[in-house]
């Protein structure tokens, strides 16, 4: 039985947090309550072990709710209705697209060639998403290329642009404020509210980075 | 159709409604009126559902026209001269207020003075396009119509009110509650899994001193000047949070998470402002100070039901 403890979180959610080694159970936890839809339910989401269940109030008595999600978190795994996907996304990593490419080889002592290499060598996991909508947080880098974000946010961030920061890389979905070295730009959509659901990833998914010529991802951002 | 169109928007003005519920999962924050009891009760007194959509006007009102007779309300903050213009005459607008406006004449909204936001309500609700369950914008991501902050020459479809709504007046005693309500400037806080990890200084910081709203707040936070908080070293990795966290960074200066603020937070997060007092948080101004208050539960829940006698005294709910 996964261990996990259930807190407030607020007063229109609680927060479950599972131990390191029930790894995808918060996830998982998240989606059985979406897929079930019990009245009450105003949202479920997760990170990699927090999961937040909000409710309304007004439909369900907080000792109610905190014995519904006692007993689906002590039940063993569900079988998610969403598989974790793998993604491969066309990047270009070239310096007319990726402001920090050039000036970060050179503070790591690479060539911006050792650095697409690590970059794109990597199998990455969605870990979270957040900061906009769309954006995922992904696990995986390269430890030589881990690097702290910049002190100041840059003003404006190109939707598109391929970040790295701390432990974790991550794609820009809309033009932003945002303090992550950026070294590709990618004409894949990361978000779109016709889809269902409206972000390309989802906690759990893999995704690795393909580095593509400038010419390709000129003739894919036209074709957008 | 009828039309509601932007003569001159405001510093900072949005179409907010409800909010779209559902889709934290994909990083969609929930949104919607920040102060959702004034669009509840503007909506309220014009006898139409709820969460219909209204113009948030932040700080500063603006101009604006309509092309049908209709009707309009005016919840939230106070605002200096409130007027409809016609050809030949001029009439106050009173928040909390119905109010005829017809073609021809303009609505003028000064700065409000009282408080930070006010809903202008219209007779039938603001009718642009769904977007993921909602009208609101996020102007971060561009989610809504036109998934920004409204610009002079914008033009917003309305939906044709229902014929037999009958409007309703606010008797003096319920505006009096709903005001006190909105003026709180002591927020009611609830720990959060976080609390574990800060010293008992954090805590005399937050409920000892006064703190003040920063000119750099906007819907995506609300940061605080002021005593310093020591946070805790960053936790692990980023977790869901709500509208209404506390969220210290290593700085110490606190930013409460607003409705579109990010679905998850970095940094350690000791307390939650309860449900109740989100509306009060959202109408206080720049350099306005703000206390906190440790709550329980219960006495959270209390104070949810206390806002709901307030909006049911406004008149019964209109199905949606």
């Amino acid at each position: 039985m996964p261990r996990f403890r259930i807190t407030h979180h607020g007063d229109r959610a609680v927060r479950i947090e599972f131990d390191a080694a029930a790894i995808g159970r918060a996830p998982s936890l998240a989606e059985s309550l979406r897929t079930n839809a019990p009245p009450w339910l105003v949202d479920a989401v997760a990170t990699a072990r927090v999961a937040l269940v909000v409710f309304d109030p007004a439909k369900v008595s907080v000792a109610n709710i905190w014995s519904t999600i006692e007993t689906l978190a002590s039940e063993g795994p569900r079988r998610s209705a969403r598989v974790a996907q793998t993604h491969t996304i066309p990047a270009c990593y070239h310096s007319s697209l990726a402001p920090d490419l050039e000036p970060l080889a050179a503070d790591l002592g690479m060539t911006t060639g050792e650095l697409i290499a690590l970059h794109t060598s990597a199998e990455y996991t969605v870990e979270s998403l957040g900061f906009q909508p769309g954006f995922a947080y992904l696990a995986g880098l390269p430890a030589q290329l881990c690097v702290p974000r910049f002190p100041e946010p840059r003003p404006r961030v190109a939707a598109g642009s391929v970040g790295i920061a701390g432990e974790r890389t991550g794609v820009y979905p809309h033009q932003s404020p945002g303090g992550w070295r950026l070294i590709a730009r990618t004409a894949v959509e990361f978000f779109s509210p016709a889809n269902t659901p409206p972000a390309l990833l989802g906690v759990g998914d893999t995704v690795r980075f393909e580095s593509v010529s400038l010419h390709h991802f000129s003739r894919i951002g036209a074709a957008r | 159709m009828s039309i509601l169109r932007v003569i001159d928007p405001g510093l900072s003005t949005t179409v907010q409604d409800g909010g779209r519920n559902g889709h934290m999962t994909s990083g969609v924050p929930v949104g919607g009126a920040a102060d959702v009891l004034s669009l509840r009760i503007g909506n309220r007194l014009l006898a139409q559902p709820d969460e219909c959509a209204a113009l948030e006007i932040t700080l500063v009102g603006g101009i604006y026209e309509t092309t049908q007779p209709t009707t309009i309300c005016l919840a939230g903050a106070t605002a200096t001269d409130v007027t409809i213009e016609g050809t030949s005459t001029s009439r106050a607008v009173p928040v909390w207020t119905p109010t005829p406006f017809a073609p021809g004449e303009r609505l003028g909204i000064g700065p409000l003075v009282d408080g930070a936001r006010v809903y202008l309500c219209i007779a039938g609700g603001i009718a642009t396009p769904l977007v993921l369950d909602s009208r609101s914008t996020h102007a971060g991501s561009q989610l809504g119509v036109p998934g920004r902050t409204l610009q002079a020459g914008d033009e917003l479809a309305l939906s044709t009110p229902a014929t037999d709504a009958h409007c309703h007046r606010l008797s003096a005693q319920t505006a009096a509650g709903i005001e006190s309500h909105l003026a709180r400037r002591t927020l009611r806080v609830l720990p959060l899994a976080h609390h574990e990890h800060f010293s008992a200084i954090a805590d005399d910081q937050l409920f000892l001193r006064t703190f003040t709203i920063s000119d750099l707040s906007d819907r995506t936070g609300t940061r605080l000047d002021g005593p310093k908080v020591p946070s805790p070293p960053k936790l692990e990795v980023s977790e869901p949070a709500l509208p209404g966290v506390i969220q210290i960074p290593p700085a110490g200066r606190p930013i409460i998470l607003g409705p579109d603020g990010p679905t998850t937070g970095g940094y350690p997060m000791p307390y939650a402002v309860i449900t109740a007092d989100l509306p009060a948080l959202a109408q206080r101004r720049p350099r306005d100070p703000i206390r906190f208050e440790r709550t329980t539960p219960e006495r959270a829940r209390e104070e949810a039901l206390r806002v709901q006698t307030l909006l049911d005294a406004v008149a019964s709910p209109e199905p949606s």
